[in-house]
């Protein structure tokens, strides 16, 4: 490992100097956005130094309970915002965008970190907690995706859903089309940023590793691996979510009464 | 001629709002309306006084808040709602058919009772609602709207419903196009003895096609009588309103 240049105080400092640019830019235009730009500043200054030092006594202590503790808040975090993402709400959202999201990040950290990396012991946080994250927020991103197309497909498929209905079908099978479409939004996203992946920009996690001082090459071959397993894990949150949730558009008598 | 009592509505209520920022409002309210086995019943009205909100109900797409349906004397919610929606079939307004081809729309029905039509069993269906078998495999985008309404019925008769409810596509055809499609379902309703509530904006059909007229006016049934009746003699002021608009060539919608 080569060594990383330690950033100050004075350096953050000097880089919140950059977000001047922005609010000269947004005066100039009259976009009012000066205070959006300090507020999005302090808080994420404010945020991200509470998580390092949270993340430095995490992987101090380091111990199972902790580790646990910290994918479970994410995990609780991400279900909030794909739930917040939603065009319309109803009641029952949230569980199982949680149960959605909990069940394909789960599988995939099993497979992908623990038989493919497997670092010893397998909750080891310096690669269960980074790569948990990005499979966790790929996962809130593919189930927020799929449900607001979901939604989208019941209001301006309405016509097709009922009359499948009128002919006798079932809410399951009234919605296998919506499904199919829902499912595939979630599903393009991964899969469009896979295809351009290292041409367009450099992800976020090998950007880090170079940094850090991993070599390219190395760094390269771990952004392939997480590559492969977002798309298995994007897949079953957009699936699991869509199955969980499609039914919360009807009622017991197999009308359907979401969207009004 | 009409003996039993197939669809009963006693104090219907339905409520919705048009948006997620408006009111709720009452669409239909204390609603009574009787459809009698083998009649033509025609649901006239101004748009907004409920005409396709009640078609929905009868479809059991709508959830009521209030009042009781009964079908065959039995309350609709006893009933299974997809045994029930199977012999009270809805042809929509706009056809929605399935984005396949023609043969998966007419199909449909059967295949969720694992049954499959036979070609000859499709080629006569289509031949009932006026349609040559060529178009068994037509994409349904290529078909035109009068076609696409044509196929519409042909998937609701598949499943051989008892009633048949139907929103006269107003929107979606002209009126000559518009009149041909009635004047199929009349000799279909015919030909089949088959029940059919039929929402129009066509009077002279009204006149002629229906056996009775139900006039809806803010969401209750305003006037409900034989049409010849209800064209020559018009029970109330609103009845006259609409009886006269035939002389002047009808109503828009």
């Amino acid at each position: 490992m080569h060594d990383v240049i330690h950033i100050s105080i004075w350096a953050l400092v000097g880089a919140a100097g950059m977000v001047v640019v922005a609010a000269i830019v947004s005066r100039i235009l009259r976009l009012r956005l000066e205070k959006d730009l300090l507020v999005a500043t302090l808080r994420a200054f404010v945020q991200l130094m509470v998580v390092g030092y949270i993340l430095d006594w995490i992987f101090d202590v380091n111990r199972w309970f902790l580790v646990s503790a910290w994918i479970i808040l994410m995990i609780g975090i991400a279900s909030y915002n794909a739930m917040r993402r939603q065009t319309a709400h109803f009641p029952g959202l949230l569980p199982r965008f949680g149960l959605a999201i909990i069940l394909s990040s789960a599988f995939s950290m099993a497979i992908g970190v623990g038989l493919i990396i497997h670092p010893s012991p397998f909750w080891n946080p310096q690669y269960l907690i980074p790569i948990g994250g990005m499979i966790i927020g790929n996962s809130m991103t593919a189930a927020a995706l799929s449900i607001n197309r979901l939604t989208s497909e019941m209001k301006t498929g309405r016509g097709a859903v009922e009359a499948a209905l009128s002919l006798g079908a079932s809410r399951h099978i009234a919605t296998l089309p919506a499904m199919r479409a829902s499912v595939k939004a979630g599903m393009l996203h991964i899969i469009t940023n896979t295809m351009v992946v290292g041409l367009v920009h450099l992800p976020g996690m090998m950007t880090g590793q170079i940094v850090g001082g991993v070599d390219p090459g190395e760094a390269v071959r771990y952004q392939i691996i997480i590559m492969y397993i977002l798309m298995t894990s994007n897949t079953l949150s957009a699936l699991t979510s869509v199955m969980l949730i499609r039914g919360l558009y009807f009622n017991k008598r197999d009308q359907l009464v979401i969207p009004e | 001629m009409h003996h039993s009592k197939i669809l009963e509505l006693s104090g219907v209520g339905v409520r919705k709002r048009r948006s997620r920022e408006d009111e709720y409002s009452w669409i239909l309210r204390g609603l009574d309306l009787t459809v009698f086995a083998g009649e033509r019943l025609a649901l006239i009205g101004d748009s907004g006084s409920g005409k396709t909100t009640l078609l929905r109900v009868l479809a059991d797409l709508e959830p009521i808040r209030e009042g009781e349906i009964l079908f065959n004397n039995t309350p609709v919610r006893d009933l299974n709602p997809s045994d029930y929606r199977r012999k009270v079939g809805l042809v929509q307004q706009t056809p929605a058919l399935f984005d396949v081809d023609v043969e998966y729309n007419l199909q449909f029905a059967p295949k969720l009772e694992n049954k499959e039509f036979s070609r000859e069993e499709l080629i006569s269906l289509l031949a009932k609602v006026g349609l040559g078998e060529k178009l068994l495999g037509a994409k349904v985008e290529t078909l035109s709207v009068g076609q696409a309404m044509r196929v519409a019925i042909a998937r609701t008769l598949s499943m051989a419903p008892s009633v048949l409810l139907m929103d006269e596509p107003t929107s979606a055809l002209d009126p000559l196009s518009s009149h041909k499609i009635l004047e199929l379902v009349k000799n279909l309703s015919r030909e089949m003895a088959m029940t059919a509530v039929l929402v129009l904006h066509d009077m002279e059909f009204a006149k002629n096609g229906a056996d009775r007229v139900a006039l809806l006016h803010d969401g209750r049934i305003a006037a409900c009588t034989g049409s010849k009746e209800f064209f020559s003699n018009p029970p109330t002021d609103l009845a006259k309103r609409f009886a006269e608009g035939l002389s002047r060539g009808g109503f828009d919608a």
